[in-house]
């Protein structure tokens, strides 16, 4: 008789985990891309592009968790050997959710390197282009060398002489592959909030959406593959996937909590204006990008009210539609941004 | 006796090199967690319950510890945010802090799970 635990928590956890993740991440794609639709500007876009591959991802982890986990045995103890892998193998939707995960995570790696390699561009001018590229694109190389060398079979002569030391120092080594990613996608938070003056919370906001990111990064890639290993005892991934949905709150509040403290305080904006670094634009952009939609909410809002007031008073009915209301007050804001961004 | 060890850990966070420690070590915890269930078939022979249960029940309790700081960071450094009421970011985060308990709950059932087994095997084999 051997020590066991029930199966049942892991798929549960992982379960709301991965709820909670798509809900967060939905929750920011559609952020961005509210924000991206005032200020069309490269580095929301491509943040854009990254959470939506992100909600993409997370969904068919979960797919796939649901679709494997009935296979998984209830039971796993100490004298368990389980082989998910054959389960996977047997069944063809859960080899194709496996293809979507595989490509979907690749997918938002680049995109996110992408963003933040525009994000900390700033940087090429201090330590020189050729540096700052060879740098930032350590963790790409990294993350993607592992595909070609799994692809090809380049560490099949390691592997052949001593199958289980470099099985674990290879397994390590590209399992670290994604960790140095989501850290470089942190750091660009993180220096975002090193140039913020101290008294604001904005810097507070960009610390936590800068954990998130690196969390999120260290937590999302047991997804699934807890699942295709099979049972393991004591049940080593359990923590990591149970982290997933606050990781990705993290980021969502960072984020979303940033864009509105810049779009309520001018002298802030003036502050982030003033400041040669590059990085602070993203800040600039979707701050301004929430401060235009506030406006719009407003006298939307002021405007029903005083149609409702006028029909109740003269009974006559506006002639303006909500649409051709908000074209006009598009060009009034355009009209109007441009001076305030200037002082 | 515990909670007040928890809110005292909780209020780490007013010092942000310690909270940023223990963020390092939680980090830390995740990369060896999944490290390590990675790597699990690969070392199953000598992965033997006299140190691989220890080991994860350490680093359950510093998971547990860690993301209750988290939690209180985020709760604290959001409260002007949360308090004007945006994208019911209030709703939340008690949404949010509910549900990570939730799994934390979990996470001490399987816990508890494997030391019970554990202790009961050893008594019936006295």
């Amino acid at each position: 008789m051997f020590s066991e635990f029930y199966t049942s928590a892991i798929s549960v956890t992982a379960v709301i985990s991965y709820l909670m993740a798509i809900f967060m991440m939905m929750f920011l794609s559609l952020r961005f891309l509210s924000w991206f639709r005032v200020h069309k500007n490269l580095v929301v876009l491509f943040y854009l592009l990254s959470t939506i591959t992100l909600t993409i991802n997370a969904i068919f982890n979960f797919a796939l968790i649901l679709t494997i986990s009935p296979g998984i045995p209830p039971l796993v103890g100490e004298s368990q050997i389980a082989g998910m892998t054959r389960a996977i193998a047997a069944v063809p939707l859960a080899t194709a959710l496996n293809y979507g995960n595989i490509v979907t995570s690749i997918l938002s790696f680049v995109l996110l390197w992408v963003a933040t390699a525009f994000l900390l561009r700033e940087y090429s001018k201090r330590i020189g282009k050729m540096t700052y590229w060879i740098l930032v694109s350590i963790p790409l190389v990294y993350f993607l060398s592992q595909f070609p060398a799994l692809i090809f079979n380049i560490f099949d002569f390691l592997i052949t002489s001593n199958p289980t030391l470099f099985g674990i120092v290879l397994t390590l080594i590209f399992n670290l592959s994604r960790i140095a990613g989501g850290i470089l996608f942190g750091v660009a938070f993180w220096t975002i909030a090193r140039h913020l003056p101290n008294d604001t919370a904005v810097k507070s906001y960009m610390i936590i959406a800068a954990y998130g990111l690196v969390v999120f990064y260290i937590s999302n890639q047991a997804g699934s593959s807890l699942f295709q290993s099979g049972g393991v005892y004591p049940p080593f991934g359990l923590l990591t996937i149970a982290i997933i949905g606050l990781s990705s709150y993290l980021m969502l509040v960072g984020i979303y909590s940033s864009a509105i403290s810049v779009s309520q305080d001018s002298r802030l904006r003036r502050a982030i204006r003033k400041s040669v670094q590059q990085q602070s634009s993203l800040l600039d952009k979707i701050g301004t990008a929430q401060m235009q939609q506030e406006i719009e909410n407003s006298v939307l809002s002021t405007i029903k009210s005083q149609a409702e007031n006028l029909r109740t008073e003269t009974g006559i009915d506006t002639s303006l539609d909500e649409d051709e209301i908000k074209e006009y007050m598009n060009e009034v804001i355009a009209e109007i941004l441009p001076k305030n961004i200037k002082k | 006796m515990a909670p007040r060890i928890l809110r005292s850990l909780g209020h780490q966070y007013k010092n942000k090199k310690l909270f940023a420690a223990t963020i390092i070590v939680l980090i830390s915890v995740l990369v060896l967690d999944s490290s390590l269930f990675r790597i699990s078939d690969l070392i199953r022979i000598y992965a033997t319950p006299e140190w691989t249960t220890p080991l994860f029940v350490l680093m359950s309790v510093v998971f547990l510890v860690g993301q209750y700081n988290l939690i209180q960071f985020a709760k604290t450094e959001s409260r002007q945010i949360r308090e004007r009421g945006y994208l019911h970011l209030n709703l939340l985060n008690k949404s949010v802090t509910i549900i990570q308990y939730l799994l934390s709950g979990i996470i001490i059932f399987v816990l508890l799970q494997i030391l019970c087994f554990q202790n009961f095997i050893r008594v019936l084999l006295v």
